[in-house]
């Protein structure tokens, strides 16, 4: 094992002596006669302690441990002082750069434990250093491998999903034949592959990705949202929308998360929408205090059942319908929590489903 | 509100996979806008097209729909070399990137990009290219 390096800094010849004889058959010792040559030593030997006397003339052991302390943060540091120094000592702790001090004279049993001590400290902070590092990069690895991994899912995905619409648009297929049928399952199923996988990297990314503080329009969110999910569910004029934005005040909030919550409460509205029913309806209605915004999102589709409300923000919870895939909403709650926000649902089986958030406004005073 | 430009006739796609390339010629074609759609592999060989032909206008296009991820030179970068370019070719042309993407930071990059008209979603649907000619360009 390569032996405890440790360097002792005190301005009388005799004390550097009889440290280094007390202890040099156990340790490698440097010594140091002042602080101008303790950093010499320093520059050329990485050492675990530093233990220094308080009263040296030029600078003191205090001073000295304060200069070094963002050019050799690892090494342990120790110092010595007489029971006349306490005032020096309060500051050295207090600032929190020394590890322990000795009171002078010292003896040799006491130092020993120190050493023995402090050398446990110093390889605790190597090691925490170490795996900080270490989780440092698995964690910049992962978000990279994410990164590749939603771009190789994705993209071919997403040409498929282009060949289905062009099949479509250049109307090869009779919609009413067999071929026709199968052909939108086909795309319906790509559509749910596609939202599956997003809802997995929006669940991965809500627990990553630290809160973010921007300015939000949320007529423009809202608009962008409720075209991106038309577009995607295959929406024309089928369902209306209805959207009512009040918002006198700027809106600041973590416009990521928000973009999660409201996409998925709009989705949700135009996927679980009720067939039996003529005029599809989704309203939103924000309304943007300095204090909190409020969005109310309803819907005239199948409703929730009572007994099922209590049970929607749980993990794989899926109602009766085979749509979803029992993240959704879990999100929904999850990304809430982060902002900090609240939601409430209430619902009439087959009547339709009212959604209503209410998120802080942090705009920065 | 940048000046919307004359109606266009020619666009360049710029896309590293074959089957992309295939599926959003052919979806821009039904939407009868352009006579010429030049469809390029990687950033290089477009940027050669439009070097080639500074001095024939004729043959450059006035949108150019760019794929994000490309193995060489990507998206961003194409549009980092485009800058070189002067500046009255530039203010002649419009970007638009063509992604599946759906990374923040590849969000926050085209956001903060003044040269991309719009980030827009794969698969490119008839309906969105429509509307995103109809607010850059004089269409009528």
């Amino acid at each position: 094992m390569a032996p405890i390096k440790i360097l002792y800094v005190d301005d009388e010849e005799h004390n550097l002596k009889s440290f280094k004889a007390s202890f040099r058959r156990q340790y490698e010792i440097h010594t140091a006669i002042s602080a101008f040559e303790a950093r010499s030593v320093l520059t050329n030997t990485n050492v675990h302690i530093i233990i220094s006397d308080q009263r040296m003339p030029q600078m003191t052991g205090v001073e000295f441990f304060k200069s070094i302390k963002d050019s050799y943060p690892d090494p342990i540091r120790v110092l010595l002082t007489g029971y006349t120094d306490i005032d020096a000592l309060a500051e050295a702790i207090n600032e929190g750069h020394i590890y322990r001090y000795i009171t002078k004279p010292w003896n040799e049993l006491e130092v020993n434990n120190c050493i023995i001590n402090a050398y446990g400290a110093y390889n605790s902070k190597v090691e925490l250093k170490e795996k900080v590092s270490e989780l440092q990069k698995t964690n910049d690895e992962l978000n990279r491998f994410i990164y590749s991994i939603s771009h190789e899912l994705r993209a071919p995905l997403a040409s498929a999903l282009g060949l289905v619409h062009l099949v479509k648009l250049e109307e090869l297929i009779d919609t009413q034949s067999r071929l026709g049928e199968y052909w939108e399952l086909l795309e319906g199923c790509c559509n749910k592959l596609d939202d599956n996988i997003s809802k997995t990297l929006q669940y991965y990314k809500n627990h990553r990705y630290e809160a973010a503080n921007e300015n939000i329009d949320l007529k423009t969110l809202t608009d962008e949202l409720i075209a991106l999910h038309k577009q995607a569910n295959n929406v024309t004029d089928q369902v209306a929308f209805e959207t009512v934005i009040k918002q006198p005040v700027e809106f600041w909030g973590d416009s990521f998360r928000l973009e999660i919550v409201l996409g998925n409460l709009i989705s949700n509205a135009i996927k679980f929408q009720n067939p039996a029913i003529e005029n599809k309806k989704i309203s939103i209605t924000v309304k943007v205090t300095t204090l909190y915004a409020q969005i109310m999102v309803a819907d005239n589709g199948m409703g929730i059942l009572e007994e099922n409300l209590p049970k929607i923000f749980t993990q794989f919870f899926r109602g009766n319908h085979e749509k979803g895939f029992g993240l959704g909403l879990f999100i929904v709650k999850e990304a809430l929590d982060k902002m900090e926000g609240t939601i409430n649902a209430k619902s009439d089986l087959d009547k339709g489903s009212i959604f209503t958030i209410r998120i802080p406004n942090k705009k920065p005073i | 509100m940048p000046i919307k430009l004359p109606k266009p006739d020619t666009i360049m796609l710029v896309d590293d996979s074959s089957f992309d390339r295939k599926i959003v010629q052919r979806t821009v074609s039904f939407t009868k806008i352009f006579q010429t759609i030049l469809v390029f592999a990687s950033g290089p060989e477009a940027l050669d097209y439009i070097s080639d032909n500074i001095e024939n206008p004729e043959k450059l296009p006035q949108l150019i729909l760019l794929d994000i991820q490309m193995p060489e030179m990507d998206g961003f970068e194409f549009l980092s070399r485009v800058a070189i370019l002067p500046e009255p070719l530039r203010n002649s042309l419009r970007f638009a990137l063509l992604s599946s993407t759906d990374d923040l930071d590849d969000i926050a990059k085209a956001n903060a990009n003044p040269h991309i008209i719009k980030l827009m979603k794969k698969p490119l649907h008839p309906t969105a290219l429509l509307a995103l000619l109809n607010e850059h360009f004089a269409m009528e």
